[in-house]
């Protein structure tokens, strides 16, 4: 049940870099999904934050390549990707050291206002790089905000992302980071 | 030393060789700019866009050795002290290297038809033969054989862009020509627009076929999209003007001796102006990139359009690290 639940999270997350319905992923397109992120917010890849996030995204290839035991310029299909990502972030230990600066370098791009806070326009804007609509990312705001402030914080933002991607608890809120599956 | 010692410390010493051969190309050049150039170091402070160093392609030296040896085959010059390929190998970091390569191989173009324009014998019609294709000038060969790789994939939209595109540099060459020969310079009004002419406005053009994506016509043509390429091509022009300044001895097509002139400022009172309009120019094109159409595309379309936007956010901190190690205006 636990890992069903992971890994349909998994395959969207998958859909969410195979933009182009290719039924691969390669290096390119994972930095495409982060330069369209980049480019919602209006930041360039040689901002401090937009820079981290290049390095981050790269990092994550380079470590789900590894995980495979293959070059970083080979596709990599839905079911290897599952395999890959599991193997290095779920099951290995390369979560803390690569996949959370790179999601904390995303949840940075939401705090315009450098207060550690984003709004559901911030929360909106970077879902929409991730194809999710209006209507599903308002969901997944209201779900997230789990103090109704109206507000998230980078934290909270940070610790979805490490729910989404590696948890198999069914209740987590952070199952609901790109709306309801 | 037994021979197991032995085998180990070797191995250490070839791991430890071959980590410093794969790093070197990474490292930062020796600053061999122009001293002009260093007056552009405050924007890393000032500007968030320009904070973060470029990262440098891993195959810097393929990209390098695939452009000396295009400039042997068409006769130009690829001068290592100048190093196109280290510009296009920041600007093209994230891509293959064949996207870095065919760049910095129109760089070296661009460059040898830049230094052509200003101290060739009959510099217009070197243009005139580009245009035609009826000369034999290295220039035409080699343009020829970049424009026989680079159009191929592309739609004849993209293709008419690039030739009013290059039009356009013509047209901005010959007004100079004539503003030198009657001894006028523009003013600061007049100037942004000349000088999108004079610095290749198709260089923004070529990204595309680099990253093997066409920009849909009606994005190119949005306010937001041509907001986007003329701040990035006034940041990089202005940042070009402060550090060629002291080579150009004088001419008057560039900013700081335009500001000079027309606000009555000294030489470091003129920079720090043109310094200012730089920073501007620089939020400017954050706010075009946020304001780009990109929800009204198929995501994978969206995908495309943004990796050529992100090669222009990032293309004024790749120009600068280049003018501070380039020979070029040294």
């Amino acid at each position: 049940m636990a890992i069903d639940l992971l890994n349909q999270k998994l395959d969207r997350a998958f859909d969410h870099i195979d933009a182009a319905g290719r039924g691969v992923v390669d290096r390119e397109d994972l930095l495409g999904l982060g330069a369209r992120i980049l480019i919602g917010f209006g930041e360039s890849p040689t901002s401090v934050t937009g820079s981290a996030l290049v390095d981050g995204f790269d990092r994550i290839w380079a470590e789900l390549s590894a995980a495979l035991g293959r070059d970083e310029d080979v596709d990599v299909s839905r079911e290897d990707f599952r395999l890959g990502m599991i193997a290095a972030f779920v099951k290995g230990d390369r979560y803390e050291p690569v996949f959370h600066p790179a999601a904390v370098a995303v949840a940075n791009l939401c705090d315009r206002g450098a207060d550690g806070f984003a709004g559901p326009q911030e929360f909106r804007t970077l879902l929409a790089a991730f194809g999710t609509g209006y209507d599903a990312a308002t969901a997944a705001f209201d779900r997230l905000d789990t103090t109704g402030r109206g507000v998230l914080t980078v934290d909270e933002l940070v610790r979805a992302a490490r729910d989404y991607y590696t948890g198999e608890d069914p209740e987590a809120p952070g199952n609901w980071l790109f709306g309801p599956l | 030393m037994n021979t197991a010692v032995s085998t180990t410390v070797m191995a250490s010493v070839r791991s430890a060789l071959r980590s410093v051969l794969h790093w070197k190309p990474l490292l930062p050049l020796p600053r061999r700019g122009s001293r002009a150039a260093t007056a552009l170091l405050p924007l890393i402070e000032r500007v968030p866009a320009m904070a973060a160093p470029c990262r440098m392609h891993p195959a810097v030296y393929a990209i390098e050795a695939a452009v000396i040896d295009w400039a042997r085959r068409t006769g130009l010059r690829a001068d290592p002290g100048v190093g196109f390929h280290r510009m296009a190998g920041r600007a093209f970091a994230g891509f293959d290297a064949a996207a870095a390569a065919l760049f910095a191989q129109w760089l070296t173009w661009l460059f040898h038809l830049d230094d052509e324009l200003d101290e060739g014998p009959c510099p217009l019609e070197v243009f005139q033969g580009v245009l035609e294709g009826a000369g034999e000038h290295p220039l035409e060969a080699a343009f020829a054989d970049l424009w026989r790789v680079t159009s191929a994939r592309m739609s004849d939209h993209w293709r008419r862009r690039f030739a009013v595109n290059l039009q356009r540099q013509h047209h901005a060459c010959h007004t100079e020509a004539d503003n030198r020969a009657a001894g006028e310079t523009p003013t600061l009004a007049d100037y942004p627009m000349l000088r999108r002419g004079t610095v290749g406005p198709y260089l923004y053009d070529l990204v595309e076929p680099c990253l093997r994506v066409e920009v849909p016509a009606w994005v190119h043509r949005s306010e937001p999209w041509q907001e986007l390429v003329n701040s990035c091509s006034d940041i990089t022009a202005w940042c070009n003007d402060v550090a060629s300044r002291p080579k150009e001895r004088g001419d008057g097509h560039n900013l700081v001796v335009i500001a000079m002139r027309e606000l009555g400022l000294g030489e470091r009172d003129a920079i720090g102006w043109v310094l200012d309009r730089i920073t501007e120019r620089c939020r400017d094109m954050g706010r075009a990139a946020r304001r780009l159409p990109l929800d009204d595309l198929p995501p994978g379309t969206a995908r495309d359009v943004s990796k050529v936007a992100c090669a222009y956010l990032a293309a004024p901190r790749a120009h600068l690290d280049w003018l501070l190690e380039s020979s070029r205006y040294a």
